[in-house]
């Protein structure tokens, strides 16, 4: 079981949050039809580090960002949704 | 009932002042306490403990701990027999039964015995060629194999006991409680962590228990005892003991399954019988030790035929001699020792065949004090006897290659006990589930732990540290570094003095040859059957990696995985390749490392646990009504409320009809309601609707449909503004959930700019909806502070009062198209509110209705539940195109418009009715134009909801229908290929009752 | 007219009183409803440390930081979330009006509330629960919303061995039958509601 570091909770398992897609796209602030089917249908699908987004529903609540890898679940870094991860090649390195 | 003529008088850690009786096979048979099932039978003399899988040939005891893969048995019996148990970690109780498997009609005269005599017809690979053709056979053919190659019975009845799961957290675990794994914890725990130690045996000490071997001047088991003690009587430290590290998962996550009961006839009154702890640690130390391996020969399947550690902790352990004469057969230095406490527990050593030439001072001296023969530079290549065990042993040089066939210049011995020791092979399944990967040490002949992954580090035996003295050392080290690692200061940990023993450097030796005259089998894996020609058949037939050599001949399989035969296996397939160990490989060790009863995984998760159930405030009374339950989502609602002799059917038939009629009231408390405050509330309400709720008034509903951003409708309900900045919205029952996080997600992702704060508010508020001709009168009865006249508080309006007392909030709603109201009461007051209003209601009829009876209200008047909004159909094929506003952004609004989505061809909600007027229509049936079209038919539509309509008085239904809001009118065919059932069907309007609304507003 | 309405416990039909289980000489755990009381549902407008101790001062509570809880004039504040707490206390006023720039919801009939005490009470919980329950590290005065089995459960620490547990009234029945049976092994008793 995963041991994911909430930013208000601190370390909690895995079984507390649920997930919630993918954390590098955002909703598009037009009327663009394109960037509209972007959003709603086009993931990558990178095999390592990956940007998550989590929600602690049986904790607080709050929507909170991860960096997993995907081949060996680790996670690097999390942060509520309004912060940054740290840049992918320091996690790299 | 019999002696035990192969127990010592004295020696061993059995109680003989306690005496056990069981039964084996029916017979009954004596043991001590501290015996394990394996050594009170082998005290016993019985050494026909089972039969094999394929070949069903007879095997006896041949590991003395996990590593056994022969002697697995039924245990216990009735509700509690639990099959595949391995008799040699079985500790044994009063009254404890077991039955050998896989033989018939008994172990001693088995019929199945025949598949080995047959056995030149089951090579390999034999059910993959044989059976699989043709297919429509397979499931006849697997049912026999099952029958004839199963192994032991599952119990068919209900497990009387209970099972247990805990969580902890600690600094560092410690897997493996022998000499190792001891030093760790003790250091660990010296330096003030907080400590768990696992082991799987019933005390702490792993091989010490099994050895001689003194530490810190006194015997290992005393020296284990006294540790354990003391580790026992820390604050900072649990030891586990019974209990089996089983997975090591991610972030440090270890499973252990703890044996609570199981050395128990029964567990105690709410004992549970066995508990999976979950454990987190920061540092973890494997110490889980080493298994010693077979050596592969002619007949080294045969009873009495055993690993050396198995014959010495028989004797050691529990002072059973295992045989009266025995030969040791070793390619190593560990036999040594062993030998010689075997001969000092009164086994006959008649000599150490030690294949390799030359042999170490150190060791000869030890054969020597024990006045034991050693033949250096020979093998065994056959074991002889029968069922009942090994009768001799033919002995040859050691061959110069070890592609050698077949050898010549043998000679017997006689011996009734043949030990033989292959080397060692550490118990690296831990650290390969964590993810470490191994390297194989050429010097000592075994994979061991190479590059860690996780927080973990390995001591002792499993990491190929095979001396006392290496394990006492590393063990502390591993400690304190597991420490260090975990951020706290490491104590120092003097490390006791023990006795010398010699380092282990097989010789390799994977295969000997046949001798002549006697070509016998050579298992690799005795668990599954798998001998020394099926892996060079498989390498034949191209099956070279060792994933596709461990399916197509299954070894490494079965309950024991491969532990005392992988090595082994993968050295001969390496052989064969012609390329060294390393570049063959393992395959993968996974989780658990042995076997664990389903019911321990369950845990308490069973019954209602299993997934738990929501019940409303009214729920006790629903029950006490008689009314049968629904589940939606996790709530259980009240289907209907049959009168005496009265169907469900009737029940609900009748509701449906008395509250046009008259007045009903149902319980809705498992409507989602989400609180909205903030000052830009009605602007995020804006942005998740189509419809606009800027111009809301306070104390207003509003009806109102959510889209995905796909464009497709997502859920639908109510939004009632109950101050200048709050609201309150409801959501389906099932969409309670979803959607508040779906508002959390947007509130907290993509506009934290806005001021909303959301609560969810299901569980505060019981609420039942009261509808019907008469509702307004039970209400004016029962509710103080709200003015109900049609002025005062007209459709969709909101009102806030008081109903005995307690604060109420009253919206004049409807979902049934009649004068309806819902109220909501403070839960804790739902049941009294919901007994008020039936009170209050008598003389008018008042009558409770199920869901049953609401869904036909609903359907008569057309409104949409989750099978129209079913994830297809868009706000314009509900019916909800004129709500889509212009006039704003909201969710869905982009790709709601387009092509395939406003195209001509959409399925549109309309209602269905029997052209015969009462043929009823089938659940979920397509509506086609003519069901017997060549295929594929085409589908014109598809019945979303149907039921028999009391007050339309004909059976009526939803569905949506290709154009078909312009094909009112049409008649088409609801065909049923599912219930064989065609009904020829009417396209009309959706609402059959009321369409004006003149009941809703009056 | 109607007579005043009742309350009614949502363990109610399954509540009785007395001892159960692996009894010895004394409980391992004791189990008591704690029924009535007002407990409010507080948001407040942002999470800075200003405007919490504004919102504060206006409830006439402390609203302690995450994953804590605190008291004053006899209201017990559970932090829930980043600006969210759970405000209980025996009879609290209107505070909306106090505070109009928070979101207050009543909520006492939301969760019931089950107080758990005695020596094995953090075993009871460490059997269904992932958090860290250890005395050194969950301390009196901390709180935490998280699994217990399947239920989602708020637990707030009272003293070393006795927590209360804020459990969806849906489920308290359920949730009930899991704390008793679990409790069950360590001998338990249920005390009368308080």
């Amino acid at each position: 079981m995963l041991e994911i570091t909430c930013p208000w909770c601190g370390k909690r398992a895995q079984t507390e949050f649920s997930y919630e897609g993918d954390a590098t796209v955002s909703r598009p602030d037009t009327c663009d039809e394109k960037a509209f089917f972007d959003y709603v249908y086009l993931r990558d699908n990178p095999r390592g580090w990956h940007d998550e987004l989590w929600q602690h529903t049986a904790g607080c609540r709050r929507f909170v960002k991860v960096r997993r890898h995907v081949t060996t679940h680790e996670i690097a870094a999390t942060a509520k949704p309004g912060d940054a991860l740290p840049a992918l090649e320091e996690t790299e390195r | 009932m019999s002696a035990q003529p192969f127990r010592n008088g004295a020696g061993g850690a059995v109680d003989r002042t306690k005496p056990l009786r069981f039964r084996f096979d029916g017979r009954e048979y004596i043991g001590y306490e501290g015996d394990t099932l394996a050594s009170a039978l082998l005290a016993n003399g019985v050494r026909l403990l089972g039969r094999s899988f394929k070949y069903h040939r007879p095997r006896g005891l041949f590991g003395a701990g996990f590593e056994d893969p022969n002697a697995l048995v039924q245990l216990r019996s009735g509700n509690r027999t639990e099959p595949n148990i391995q008799a040699s970690r079985v500790e044994l109780y009063d009254g404890l039964v077991a039955e050998s498997q896989n033989r018939w009609p008994s172990l001693d005269f088995d019929l199945g015995a025949l598949t080995g005599v047959f056995s030149r017809l089951f090579p390999a690979g034999f059910y993959y060629k044989t059976f699989m053709w043709p297919a429509s056979l397979w499931m006849t053919y697997e049912h026999v194999i099952r029958n004839i190659a199963g192994m032991g019975k599952s119990p068919v009845e209900p497990d009387p006991d209970r099972y247990a799961h805990r969580y902890q957290h600690c600094d560092v675990l410690v897997a493996g409680g022998g000499p190792a794994g001891i030093m760790a914890a003790c250091a660990a725990a010296e330096s003030g962590a907080r400590v768990v130690l696992i082991e799987d045996a019933p005390r702490l000490g792993g091989a010490l228990l099994s050895s001689q071997q003194r530490i810190d001047r006194m015997a290992g088991a005393d020296w284990a005892a006294r540790q354990e003690t003391a580790l026992r009587g820390m604050a900072n430290v649990r030891v586990l003991t019974r209990t089996q590290a089983a997975g090591y998962y991610d972030h440090n996550t270890m499973i252990a399954n703890e044996r609570v009961a199981d050395h128990l006839a029964e567990p105690a009154p709410y004992q549970p019988r066995q508990r999976i702890w979950h454990f987190r640690a920061r540092e973890i130390v494997l110490a889980a030790g080493a298994m010693e391996r077979p050596l592969v020969f002619a007949g080294n399947d045969l009873p009495n035929v055993m690993l050396v550690s198995a014959a010495r902790t028989l004797a050691v352990r529990h002072g059973v001699r295992a045989g009266n004469r025995a030969v040791v057969f070793t390619n190593n230095a560990s036999a040594y020792p062993a030998a010689a406490e075997m001969a000092a527990a009164g086994i006959r050593i008649a000599a150490i065949v030690d294949a390799r030439a030359h042999i170490p001072d150190d060791e000869r001296a030890i054969a020597d004090k024990a006045n034991i023969d050693v033949l250096p530079g020979h093998v065994v290549v056959a074991a002889e006897g029968g069922k009942h065990g090994v009768s001799r042993c033919v002995i040859a040089r050691t061959p110069d290659s070890p592609a050698t066939e077949s050898v010549t210049g043998t000679r017997v011995i006689a011996c009734d006990l043949l030990a033989v020791s292959g080397g060692w092979t550490p118990s690296v399944h831990l650290f390969s589930q964590s993810r470490g990967k191994l390297k194989f040490d050429a010097e000592k002949s075994c994979f061991v732990p190479n590059t860690g992954f996780q927080r973990e580090r390995s001591a002792g035996a499993c990491k190929g540290d095979f001396t006392l003295s290496a394990c006492l050392e590393g063990g502390a080290g591993a400690g304190l570094d597991a420490c260090k690692a975990a951020g706290l200061t490491p104590a120092t940990m003097p490390v006791p003095a023990c006795d010398p023993e010699p380092d282990v450097y097989p010789l390799a030796l994977w295969a000997l040859p046949w001798p002549d005259g006697n070509h016998d089998k050579r298992f690799v894996d005795l668990q599954n059957d798998v001998t020394a020609e099926d892996v060079a058949l498989a390498h034949r037939e191209g099956f070279r990696s060792v994933e596709h050599l461990k399916r197509y001949t299954t070894l490494g399989m079965g309950t024991d995985q491969g532990r005392t035969s992988n090595v082994n296996g993968l050295a001969l397939m390496a052989g064969h390749r012609g390329e060294d160990i390393p570049a063959v490989g393992t395959t993968t060790f996974r989780q658990p490392f042995s076997p664990i009863t389903m019911g321990a995984v369950a845990g308490d998760a069973i019954d209602e646990q299993m997934s738990p159930l929501r019940r409303t405030a009214m729920h006790d009374w629903h029950e006490k009504a008689g009314a049968p339950f629904v589940p939606a989502g996790a709530w259980l609602r009240a289907q209907a409320y049959p009168g005496p002799g009265e169907s469900l059917r009737d029940a609900y038939l009748r509701e449906a009809a008395h509250v046009r009629r008259h007045v009903g009231i149902v319980d809705v408390s498992t409507l989602g309601k989400i609180d909205v405050q903030g000052r830009d509330a009605a602007e995020f309400l804006n942005r998740l609707y189509i419809n606009g709720f800027t111009k809301l008034d306070v104390g207003k509903c509003r009806y109102g449909v959510m889209l995905r951003d796909d464009g497709i409708a997502y859920d639908d309900g109510t939004v009632t503004r109950i101050a200048d900045n709050r609201y309150l919205v409801t959501t389906t029952t099932v969409h309670a959930g979803p959607v508040l996080n779906y508002m959390e997600r947007h509130a907290q992702i993509v506009w934290p700019e806005l001021d909303v704060k959301l609560t969810s508010v299901t569980e505060d508020w019981a609420a039942i909806a009261i509808a019907g001709p008469h509702s307004r009168d039970v209400l004016a009865r029962v509710i103080d502070g709200i003015e109900l006249s049609n002025d005062a508080c007209p459709f969709m309006a909101y009102r806030e009062g008081t109903l005995g007392g307690v604060p109420v909030r009253l919206f004049r709603i409807s979902f049934s198209g009649e004068l309806a109201y819902e109220i909501n009461v403070p839960a804790d007051y739902g049941l009294a509110a919901w007994e008020a209003l039936l009170d209050a209601g008598k003389d008018l009829h008042i009558s409770p209705y199920g869901t049953e009876a609401m869904g036909i209200l609903r359907i008569e008047k057309g409104h949409v539940v989750g099978s129209e909004i079913n994830g297809r159909a868009t706000a314009d094929d509900l019916g909800f195109g004129r709500m889509l506003s212009a006039k704003k952004r909201y969710i869905g609004d982009v790709l709601k418009d387009r092509p395939a989505l406003t195209e001509p061809g959409r399925k549109q909600l309309v209602g269905i009715r029997p052209v015969d007027g009462r043929s009823r229509i089938p659940r979920a049936a397509q509506i086609v134009r003519d069901p017997d079209a060549a295929r594929p038919v085409i589908m014109e539509g598809e019945v979303t909801s149907v039921c028999e309509s009391p007050n339309v008085g004909m059976p009526i239904g939803l569905a949506l229908v290709k154009d078909g809001r312009a094909r009112i009118g049409e008649k088409l065919i609801a065909a049923s290929p599912v219930m064989a059932t065609n009904v020829a069907v009417e396209i009309c309007d959706p609402v059959f009752i009321d369409p004006a609304g003149e009941r809703l507003h009056g | 007219m109607v007579e005043a309405l009742k309350p009614r416990s949502a363990l109610e039909s399954a509540y009785r009183p007395g001892p159960f289980g692996a009894v010895g000489a004394a409980p391992g755990v004791t189990l008591a409803e704690r029924r009535g009381g007002t407990r409010l549902h507080v948001e407040c407008r942002g999470d800075d440390a200003e405007s919490v101790l504004k919102l504060a001062d206006a409830l006439g509570t402390a609203l302690p930081a995450a994953g804590k809880a605190a008291e004053k004039n006899g209201r017990r504040a559970l932090w829930l979330g980043p600006a969210r707490w759970l405000v209980t206390g025996g009879d609290l006023p209107d505070l909306a009006a106090a505070a109009p720039e928070a979101a207050i919801n009543d909520v006492s009939s939301a969760k019931t509330v089950i107080r758990i005490s005695g020596p094995a009470s953090r075993d009871v919980l460490a059997s269904g629960c992932p958090l860290d329950l250890d005395a050194a590290v969950f301390k009196p005065g901390m709180t935490a919303s998280s699994l217990i089995g399947h239920y989602t459960v708020l637990i707030d620490c009272i003293d070393a061995d006795t927590f209360d547990l804020y459990v969806a009234r849906g489920f308290a029945l359920s949730f009930w039958q899991w704390l008793t049976e679990n409790a069950a092994e360590f001998g338990a008793e249920v005390k009368a509601a308080i």
